[in-house]
């Protein structure tokens, strides 16, 4: 993801697993067509940035 | 030191169609300058990263300057990415560019403190001046951007055009995730593209010649400058520096050696040529064809590009065709002439769309056109024109709600207009004015609003703001799907609920008029 002209320390990043707050992200963004979407409560905190 | 330039993703709900062009030029500029260069594309993959792990990449390493850019309609993640980027690196620079910034810089810098420098328009002269200020931070003498001072956002003086584009490098594809943007190379469903294995997009122009009114050019031609800086001070700057052209291309030759070098290092069999209006230079056009054919690029390349209907003639269309081009997008936007003419101000008519349309597809080329409802002067009666040429020319076409995108000159009529959209408060005072609400107060309330609008654009189609003076959020999302369906009996049906005249052309058309007619038949009948 991110590439570099000089050595770059290496993330290892967990393979993508989909879970349903991302779904909502995507649907939110994308419609809902004719879907049926349940929405969480938990919108808090998208950043982490108190996490960083 | 160490850059890192940041692409935040673009409408994330659609495949990733184009790669970051314009950061990785800037990429490019800072490998020139002898940096530790990297380059972190946010947009490469679906879905995009969760930003926790976005957080992780950009933690990687301490960075000296951080590069941010984008277009408005990408405000809200570029925000993300900003703030991210600032939390985690508290020393670093931070730089943004493009057209989020580009034409309230010192806006979006109150909205965003953590930005340093705005800059301002075409950016690859001042990010390379930037990078070798960096030590002294002598910020003002370097022309086109805003920096911060005391507190305050300070312009420095404006930024000539480029005159010869071709000094510009090529972007740094080393560093980006190609063969992920290969994965999404049929995502263009245009004829040629749809079938491609490995398409890259890249421009050849910048600027063009007509001056639509819902279009800017990212602060990169004489229009934008007009607009920005005024008309005289633009003429100030054609003495000093040249004449700042409304468009500018880079060499047939530039462009076909870079082709050349993109088959032979990473095996290109299609090029989109995202130009604003390319067929506008028809004696380019035809050198350009001349010197890829030469080289053998026809049979190894095809193309797909946009034009303009008035440009476009059979020898351009035959010569376009020869060198692989398989598409040409236009902007076709209204099938009524006092839309095109009066409100967008393309200066071309229906008729030329028509024109272009038959022209291409006789010279064996896919038109495709895109078009747009919600014109300040937009009524019914225009939009069943424009879905009149829907159904004469057997297309299914989405339009775009029309848009007042900051840079406009839509967005600069209508500005009052679009904040009383975002804040009931403003909207309220339009209609009950209010002495005792102060002009500071006003102000704050229209920033607010601003932010507010800004952060709604997230992608141009869906509904932010209108301009429209006939139509209201709710009628507009119904005529585009029924623009979309090509349904004008029920465009005409919601007329006649909604009240608004329609002209007795569309009679034979319209469900309501037919049956008030047979009913008032059938009654003379029965008496």
């Amino acid at each position: 993801m991110i590439k570099g002209n000089f050595n770059i320390k290496k993330i290892e990043i967990d393979e993508k697993d989909n879970n349903q707050k991302e779904l909502e992200a995507l649907i939110a963004k994308a419609g809902a067509g004719s879907h049926m979407i349940f929405r969480s409560e938990d919108k808090d905190d998208e950043l982490f940035l108190d996490e960083l | 030191m160490k850059v890192l330039l940041i692409q935040p993703p673009v409408r994330v709900d659609h495949d990733p169609v184009d790669i970051p062009a314009g950061l990785g030029i800037l990429t490019s500029i800072a490998i020139q300058e002898n940096h530790q260069v990297a380059l972190l594309d946010l947009n490469a993959q679906r879905p995009i990263p969760k930003w926790m792990e976005i957080a992780q990449q950009i933690s990687v390493e301490k960075w000296d300057v951080i590069g941010i850019g984008g277009l408005s309609s990408m405000y809200e993640d570029i925000r993300k990415v900003i703030r991210i980027s600032r939390k985690l690196n508290p020393e670093a620079l931070i730089v943004c560019g493009g057209g989020f910034i580009t034409y309230m810089p010192d806006k979006i810098m109150n909205f965003e403190p953590e930005i340093d420098i705005a800059c301002i328009g075409e950016g690859e002269e001042t990010w390379r001046e930037i990078l070798r200020t960096y030590d002294n931070k002598n910020w003002k003498n370097i022309k086109g951007i805003c920096y911060r001072e005391d507190g305050k956002v300070i312009y420095t003086e404006p930024r000539p055009l480029i005159p010869n584009m071709d000094v510009i490098p090529w972007p740094a594809y080393e560093l980006m995730d190609l063969e992920n943007y290969f994965k999404y190379s049929g995502s263009m469903w245009y004829d040629g593209a749809f079938q491609s294995k490995r398409r890259i997009n890249f421009t050849t122009e910048r600027g063009c010649p007509r001056q639509c009114t819902f279009c800017t050019h990212n602060g990169m031609n004489r229009w934008d400058q007009e607009a920005m800086l005024g008309k005289s001070k633009v003429k100030l700057m054609d003495q000093e520096y040249g004449f700042q052209s409304v468009t500018r291309f880079f060499s047939p030759r530039y462009v076909v050696d870079h082709a050349l070098w993109l088959y032979e290092n990473y095996n290109v069999d299609y090029i989109c040529l995202l130009d604003e209006n390319l067929t506008s230079n028809n004696k380019r056009v035809h050198e350009f064809c001349d010197l890829w054919i030469q080289e053998g690029l026809h049979k190894k390349i095809k193309l797909g590009t946009s034009g303009d209907s008035p440009s476009l003639n059979p020898e351009i269309i035959r010569h376009m065709k020869e060198a692989g081009f398989t598409f040409i997008a236009i902007g076709g936007e209204s099938g009524s002439d006092k839309i095109l003419l009066q409100d967008i101000g393309k200066g071309l008519t229906n008729a030329d769309n028509q024109r272009a349309v038959d022209l291409l597809k006789a010279g064996g080329i896919t038109p495709n056109m895109t078009f747009m409802v919600g014109n300040p002067n937009e009524d019914i009666n225009d939009v069943l024109e424009t879905v009149s040429f829907f159904i004469k020319n057997k297309v299914t076409i989405d339009p775009f709600i029309c848009t007042p995108y900051p840079g406009t000159k839509i967005f600069m009529d209508n500005q009052d207009f679009v904040l009383e959209q975002f804040d009931e408060r403003l909207a309220h005072l339009k209609i009950s004015p209010n002495p005792n609400i102060s002009d500071e107060t006003i102000k704050q309330w229209k920033n607010e609003a601003l932010e507010k609008f800004l952060l709604s654009l997230n992608n141009a189609t869906d509904f932010t703001a209108t301009v429209s003076k006939h139509f209201d959020f709710g009628d507009l999302i119904a005529i585009k799907h029924f623009m979309h369906t090509c349904e004008p009996g029920k465009l005409l049906k919601l007329a006649h609920l909604r009240g608004w005249p329609h002209q007795s052309k569309w009679d034979a058309l319209c469900p309501v008029c037919k049956a008030e007619e047979e009913l008032s038949v059938k009654t003379h009948i029965s008496k």
